[in-house]
């Protein structure tokens, strides 16, 4: 597990107190975004400086957004040349530009809509269906890549559930292997990339990760062995085999 | 010189170029597969059209600012991650981005992504598109220009030298103006244009004091304490520890010291 001490000053705004929304483009015009900061109780002097940072693909954008005291959203938030899920940085600052304070991996919400914790997007995809993406988005927030040659791949990902039924454990179950086993996380740091995660799989699983809650030793078999029972709840839950049969049938 | 519409190429167009890239790799007088350029088996075109001529670059500031014209009506975010279209255009500029021995043989670079970005392969995980030779002088003629990148722009277009590499594989310090700039005063004669020479050593592991891999290190650390992406070089400069000096001073003084 990977433990962070933090030797600077520089303090941790809280997820919680960042809430940004993407409103997307029309027409293949280009998106925006607006964002609420609460950064009350932080004990930052009103005079620190503030930026917000928009990081997507290759491609990263500054916005300047007032001071502490005086947030002040930038006049123009069009994010141009970025990729389609981009993530924010919050950074306060002083004179002398050393960090006071920072939010990293902001996943902002979808106007009208709910926070997507699994990104959709089509792809070349050769003759693969469907495949998992770690690199593009941000830390924690994978992307399910569907094939574009497929007509209506995307519709059918989102209303279809047979596909979705066929699909998304195996989805979890890679997303889960990619937090635990590859990027060895903490599953109860509440302010960690992965956070959000934990907080979907906790709504349908409720099982102790593996010395959570006792001295006993997490080894890979324990941490395999809760993410199949994740999994398992999860499809239980949402997409069971019998019903799908049954649907398949009629 | 005729007009081209430009395409990208098919899964077959893709094997085809690497097939193609393999056999020279053996063979110096190998041809490139008949059609590939414009069979449907291996190309498409791309939308909206746009087209092409076979023209010379001397390096990648031509080669930037002709393609950025040409492939303007194209949505650039689509222009950046279409790997097939790079794979395209490698090919029809071939003569261009392939290097060259003193006796005029080809040099092959040992990667097919310097001219071939396979979507299938090179997209997984460690993305190594940005050495593609032409993605990288439109990416880095687009992004920042003459005012940022005079000496990567200055660079000849077949070859990617340690200091385009290290850069544009440095992906947020890539994306950052103020880095941009400050590598650029450091490593740029200000009297040529070009690229000061000893900036990476001499092998791929060396890191010469106040090269670019040492420069990286420091910008790593630094951002521990100061918001290094979001600064500008004036405010940069001061920061960095001494073995930088040398560089500061034009080249003339670099190759005394």
């Amino acid at each position: 597990m990977i433990r962070r001490f933090n030797y600077t000053q520089r303090k941790r705004i809280e997820k919680q107190r960042v809430s940004i929304e993407l409103h997307e483009p029309d027409d293949g015009g280009v998106a925006t975004f607006s964002a609420t900061l609460n950064l009350a109780d932080l004990q930052l002097p009103d005079d620190a400086r503030l930026d917000i940072a928009a990081i997507g693909g290759r491609g990263a954008m500054r916005f300047a957004w007032g001071t502490v005291g005086h947030p002040q959203p930038s006049p123009d938030c069009r994010l141009t040349r970025m990729s389609a899920n981009p993530s924010f940085r919050i950074i306060a600052q002083d004179a002398d530009n050393k960090i006071l304070a920072l939010a990293n991996n902001i996943t902002p919400k979808r106007a009208a809509g709910r926070e997507s914790l699994l990104w959709l997007q089509e792809d070349d995809l050769g003759q693969e269906v469907w495949r998992m993406d770690f690199s593009s988005g941000a830390p924690g927030r994978p992307v399910l890549q569907v094939n574009s040659a497929i007509s209506g791949i995307s519709a059918a990902m989102r209303q279809d559930d047979a596909m979705r039924g066929l699909v998304l454990p195996a989805a979890l179950r890679a997303i889960l292997t990619k937090a635990l086993i590859v990027d060895d996380v903490d599953p109860t740091d509440s302010d960690g990339d992965w956070s959000d995660w934990f907080g979907f799989v906790g709504r349908f699983y409720f099982t102790d990760y593996p010395g959570e809650n006792s001295d006993e030793q997490r080894d890979k078999s324990a941490v395999i062995a809760w993410i199949e029972g994740a999994v398992d709840a999860f499809t239980q839950q949402r997409f069971p085999a019998s019903e799908l049969y049954a649907k398949a049938r009629a | 010189m005729a007009e081209q519409r430009v395409c990208e190429l098919t899964d077959a167009g893709i094997r085809a170029a690497k097939a193609y890239l393999a056999a020279l790799r053996r063979d110096a007088d190998a041809k490139p597969p008949a059609g590939l350029l414009t069979d449907s088996r291996y190309s498409r075109p791309v939308a909206p059209a746009v087209s092409v001529e076979q023209r010379t670059f001397a390096n990648r500031r031509e080669a930037g600012e002709y393609l950025k014209g040409r492939l303007a009506p194209l949505d650039s975010r689509l222009v950046e991650d279409n790997a097939r279209l790079w794979s395209w255009l490698g090919m029809f500029y071939f003569e261009q981005v392939v290097g060259r021995y003193a006796d005029g043989r080809m040099r092959i670079a040992a990667a097919d992504v310097a001219y071939v970005i396979d979507p299938q392969s090179d997209r997984r995980g460690d993305i190594q598109s940005h050495r593609n030779r032409l993605l990288a002088a439109w990416d880095i003629y687009t992004r920042h220009g003459d005012t940022r990148a005079q000496g990567l722009l200055s660079h000849p277009l077949s070859g990617m030298e340690q200091l385009a590499d290290r850069l544009l594989g440095a992906v947020e310090a890539y994306r950052a103006p103020g880095i941009m700039d400050l590598a650029n005063r450091l490593y740029t004669d200000p009297a040529t244009g070009t690229q000061k020479s000893g900036i990476a050593g001499g092998g791929q592991n060396q890191r010469p004091p106040g090269g670019i891999v040492r420069l990286l290190d420091v910008l790593n650390q630094l951002y521990m304490t100061y918001d290094v992406y979001g600064m500008t070089a004036e405010q940069l400069l001061p920061l960095l520890p001494p073995e930088f000096e040398r560089w500061q001073a034009p080249a003339a003084s670099i190759a005394g010291s």
